[in-house]
């Protein structure tokens, strides 16, 4: 071997000393590295585990890597870190007691072979010639550090950090909610029945689909499942399927069938046909109408020419009147629109501005005219569209009728089977204005609902639990509601609890009209006095109140019971219960309150209806008396509010309050 | 072609001239062996101090030997020119000497004609090795004729230069316990030995070994061993002697931690005034040099530089107040910074 080759062998080896150093001192700073990173990350992961809101698991996590990268880098650095120059021949002379050979030779090697001098070259020979064995392995040992072990116990220290658990009671998230509706059990009750009653008849598919869907608006109401918008948004798309199966107009169907049935009246045959018609038993119609063909078939008893005649001529009138009506609404119209034209002529020609003021008032009122005829022309249509195949049915009767009375019976059975499709869809109709009712009402509700506040919540329940038996919670006294709806337990009192003084009179029985009681029979007519009539008071306080006046009946208290025994006596009760003002508040005649007095029916059965009314607000709303009683005053209610008796804007706080106060059951 | 047979030519020659180098370490080393043994016959033990004392003379320097009286400090030097055929004066310096008295005078002569005229009578230390026996009782002034010799190598008395003869060692002995009377040598004049070395009690077998020898009947007979252009050769050797750059700036950085305003090390820094001069790197070198070709190396290291740091520099190294009144001495200060100074630079 070369010195040269030999050289080269030493700086390997020295090289090698080097790379040696270089993970010796990564290994002697190991422990102090890894001792420092698994004390932070055991700090780190004991704070997650005791705090986890203070350092969060992604958190932790950065900690982790932060350490594992400083720890890395640390080492990386202890590593990388220059070396003295020819440290690992410097190492390799200690180790092989040297003294310096080595790394003189290197430095010497160094120099170009020009400048070397005698000596230097005596001294790389004589490196050369005492490196023969060079162990890198002893002048760089490499040894695992003792304090390895005590890193070795903070990692177990750390995993077993792992394995601790700190259970913390973490509070679970608030969960999304609505802010639903909430409507009591009573309300809901209420409309549940209603949708029931709906159901009962026979309805076309579209009613079923919004019965179904008003149904399940229910229940998600009582269920909690819907927040107010959510709540109208769906009573509109109910209201709006309902709309989309509109057809003609009920009123302007009933009025043709109306103007059909005079056209018919004309005709004996078709009189009682007509009758029914005219009284919109569209039912009756139809079985009057299959009659009508029937006698047409019956070959025992023909019809008579003459009645034939009529009825051929009813028919044939019957059938065109509505073209003809059509056509004067329509000639109207052209005529209106003509002079419309003229008149916009004329109001601009007019220069005098006096007179085209007038004539413009005047030519607004033909539009208006106008536009009424528009409408009123294409209700005609719609009930024209409905009416049709009755028509033609009766056209074709009539027709049929000279030639051949079999052939035309048949069309008029066909026109029954019209009769019969339009009293289907006339039920339907009436139950989709129902179901449109309930919806107003329900919408109404819950608009009053969400103004009255949890409050107006509370006393409704309270409320609801006293109407069905149970006692209810304390009442809290408030002053009168803003829209008049307020209804404080004071003021339940209001005219239920006065006297009716109708001192009974009667022979033998009892006379009193509730208390008949008495035994052995009564045959004596009792006049009871005093069971008057309602009073729906409209008062301040807003809402209407039945009261008890004093209205006089002078309707004979015929009891058709037995009035017992003979034994007893009548006429003592003078009603009982006090307190509350017996008419309720003063009735402000300014505010459109009208008194209606009606005659009441006394059956001399069972207690005064004050006296029901009484026992109902003492404890609950329920009972067959009660129910008489309480469908008593709501005909009266409704036929006054039918006859418009009761302004618009308290028709709901009527019917809302027959609908509180309802029976249970 | 030309120019391969020339580097070829070159590198035989390189090649004859390494194995001449190689004969003259060995050569140098084997004498410098026989003169141990020879001074070795009379000197029991001071291995260091002998060594020393030769690497000094190799330097071409001088010497200061310290040490209580009795401990053979003039017999090592009446020996070691003994051992080498080199004239040899000694001067026993007291109070009342005269540079006249070591460097020569003018006296009227007879020549040979019968004339009369001035003459210079050279004084001791025209020799090749000169004792200046406890040297620290001389006069200031009489320690500068010598010191100026010592480094100047040359004598100059009234307007006629004399040079000495080479080569030209002075061994100058003081005795550190007898501080009365005597004139302790000045900072720059200490500079001037290449090596202070102490001179230790010896020990009990020694001391046994010292009494056999001088309490019978037999002396030892001490004999030439070195010519003078031996040494002259030696010498020339040792300069040649290559230094590798590490070695040379251990020495560098050495000489620099003695410094108080070039350390970090605490312990100059409080008790150090001065540092060593740079007299003291170049002893620091040349004693490596010398110690690697005593042990047949070609270029000296680190731990030569590290084995000759204390006589080299202890003289160099001038303790503070503190220092002197805490009794540290040299030597300790010069140990703690041969702890901690690295090897290598980083």
């Amino acid at each position: 071997m070369s010195v040269s080759e030999s050289v080269s062998r030493i700086r390997r080896a020295g090289f090698l000393v080097e790379l040696r150093m270089r993970l010796g001192r990564v290994l002697a700073l190991m422990p102090i590295v890894l001792s420092i990173g698994l004390g932070l990350a055991t700090i780190a992961l004991a704070v997650h585990k005791v705090y986890p809101a203070k350092l969060s698991a992604a958190h932790t996590r950065h900690v982790f890597i932060g350490i594992g990268a400083s720890a890395l880098v640390a080492l990386l650095v202890a590593a990388l870190r220059r070396l003295p120059p020819n440290a690992g021949a410097m190492a390799l002379d200690k180790v092989h007691a040297l003294t310096g050979r080595l790394t003189n030779a290197l430095e010497f090697e160094a120099i170009p072979p020009k400048d070397r001098t005698p000596l230097m070259q005596a001294a790389i020979d004589d490196a050369v010639h005492h490196s023969k064995k060079l162990s890198s392995g002893l002048a760089a040992p490499l040894r695992v550090p003792v304090e390895m072990l005590f890193v070795l116990l903070m990692g177990g220290g750390l995993y077993l950090v792992t394995l601790f658990e700190i259970r913390t009671l973490v509070p679970e998230p608030p969960k999304k909610t609505i802010d639903a509706l909430v409507m009591t059990a009573d309300d809901l009750d209420l409309f549940r029945d209603a949708a029931k009653e709906l159901e009962r008849g026979d309805q076309s598919p579209e009613t079923k689909a919004a019965l179904e869907r008003f149904n399940r608006l229910i229940e998600d109401l009582a269920e909690h499942r819907l927040d107010r918008t959510e709540a109208f948004r769906q009573m509109e798309a109910i209201e709006r399927d309902l709309l989309e199966g509109k057809k003609a107009d009920q009123d302007k169907l009933k009025e043709e069938l109306n103007e059909t049935a005079k056209q018919l009246d004309k005709s004996d045959m078709a009189k009682p046909f007509a009758d029914a018609l005219k009284k919109n038993d569209l039912k009756q119609a139809q079985k009057e109408m299959k009659d009508l063909a029937q006698k047409l078939r019956d070959k025992k008893a023909p019809p008579d020419k003459k009645a034939l005649e009529k009825l051929k001529e009813a028919l044939q009138k019957a059938a065109e009147r509505r073209k003809e009506t059509l056509a004067a609404i329509n000639e109207r119209r052209e005529e209106l629109q003509e002079q419309l034209l003229k008149k916009k002529k004329d109001v601009e020609a007019q220069k005098d501005p006096a007179k085209k003021a007038e004539e413009e008032k005047l030519l607004h009122k033909r539009e208006r005219e106008l536009e009424r005829l528009d409408r009123e022309a294409e209700k005609q249509q719609r009930a024209n569209r409905e009416l049709d195949r009755l028509d033609r049915e009766l056209a074709q009767a009539a027709a049929d009728l000279m030639k051949d009375m079999g052939v035309s019976a048949d069309d008029l059975e066909k026109a029954a089977e019209d009769i019969n499709r339009m009293q289907q869809e006339q039920m339907s109709e009436k139950d989709k204005e129902e179901l449109k009712q309930r919806l107003e009402e329900l919408r109404e509700i819950l608009k009053q609902q969400g103004q009255g506040g949890k409050k107006r919540m509370s006393r409704m329940k309270s409320f609801s639990k006293r109407a069905r038996g149970g006692s209810g919670g304390k009442g809290s006294k408030s002053k009168g509601g803003d829209q008049g709806e307020e209804d404080d337990d004071d003021s339940d009192g209001d005219g239920q609890k006065g006297d009716g003084k109708k001192p009974g009179k009667d022979g033998d029985g009892d006379g009193d009209d509730g208390d008949g009681q008495g035994k052995g029979k009564g045959k004596g007519k009792g006049k009871g006095k005093g069971q008057g009539g309602i009073e729906l008071k409209l008062g301040p306080g807003g809402i209407p109140i039945p009261g008890q006046g004093e209205g006089q009946g002078d309707q004979p208290g015929g009891g058709d019971q037995p009035g017992g025994d003979g034994q007893g006596k009548g006429g003592k009760e003078w009603g009982n219960g006090s307190g509350g003002p017996v008419a309720g508040d003063k009735t402000n005649p300014k505010m459109g309150t009208q008194d209606v007095d009606e005659k009441g029916l006394d059956s001399g059965q069972g207690p005064s209806n004050s006296e029901v009314i009484l026992s109902a607000a003492e404890k609950g709303f329920r009972g067959t008396g009660y129910k008489k009683v309480f469908t008593q005053y709501k005909t009266v209610a409704e036929d006054n509010i039918d006859k418009e008796e009761v302004p618009d804007g308290y028709r709901f706080y009527v019917k809302r309050y027959f609908q509180l106060i309802r029976p249970r059951e | 072609m030309a120019e391969g047979k020339s580097d070829k030519s070159k590198s035989a020659e390189k090649t004859e001239l390494a194995a001449d180098v190689r004969e003259d370490v060995a050569k140098f080393q084997k004498l410098l062996g026989e003169l141990r043994e020879e001074v070795g016959k009379v000197i029991v033990g001071n291995r260091e101090v002998i060594d020393g004392v030769l690497t000094s003379m190799l330097a071409g320097s001088h010497a200061l030997l310290e040490g209580v009286p009795g401990l053979g400090k003039t017999m090592l030097v009446r020996t070691l020119a003994d051992a080498l055929s080199l004239d040899f004066a000694r001067i026993q310096f007291t109070p009342d000497m005269m540079p006249a008295d070591i460097i020569g005078t003018t006296v009227i002569d007879d020549n040979s004609s019968g004339q009369r005229g001035l003459s210079f009578r050279k004084g001791p230390i025209f020799s090749n090795i000169v004792l200046a026996d406890e040297i620290n009782r001389a006069t200031p002034k009489t320690q500068s004729a010598l010191l100026e010799a010592m480094q100047e190598q040359r004598v100059t008395v009234s307007t006629t230069t004399y040079t000495l003869d080479k080569p030209f060692f002075v061994l100058a002995t003081q005795n550190p316990l007898e501080s009365e009377g005597t004139y302790p040598l000045p900072e720059a004049q200490l500079d001037r030995f290449f090596f202070k070395l102490h001179v230790g009690f010896p020990g009990r077998d020694e001391l046994h070994q010292i009494l056999s020898r001088t309490t019978g009947t037999d002396t030892a007979k001490v004999k030439n061993v070195l010519s003078r252009e031996q040494i002259l050769r030696m010498q020339s050797l040792v300069r040649e002697v290559p230094a590798a750059h590490h070695v040379q700036d251990y020495a560098v950085r050495l000489l620099q931690a003695t410094h108080p305003e070039s350390t970090t090390l605490d312990v100059v820094k409080r008790f150090v005034k001065f540092g060593a001069s740079p007299r003291g790197a170049q002893a620091l070198l040349l004693a490596a040099k010398i110690r690697a070709l005593f042990e047949g190396r070609f270029a000296p290291s680190v731990d030569d530089v590290k084995a000759s740091a204390l006589p080299a520099l202890r003289h160099r190294v001038l303790l503070n107040f503190e220092g002197e009144a805490e009794g540290i001495k040299t030597d300790d200060v010069l140990t703690t910074i041969l702890k901690a100074l690295p090897e290598s630079a980083k």
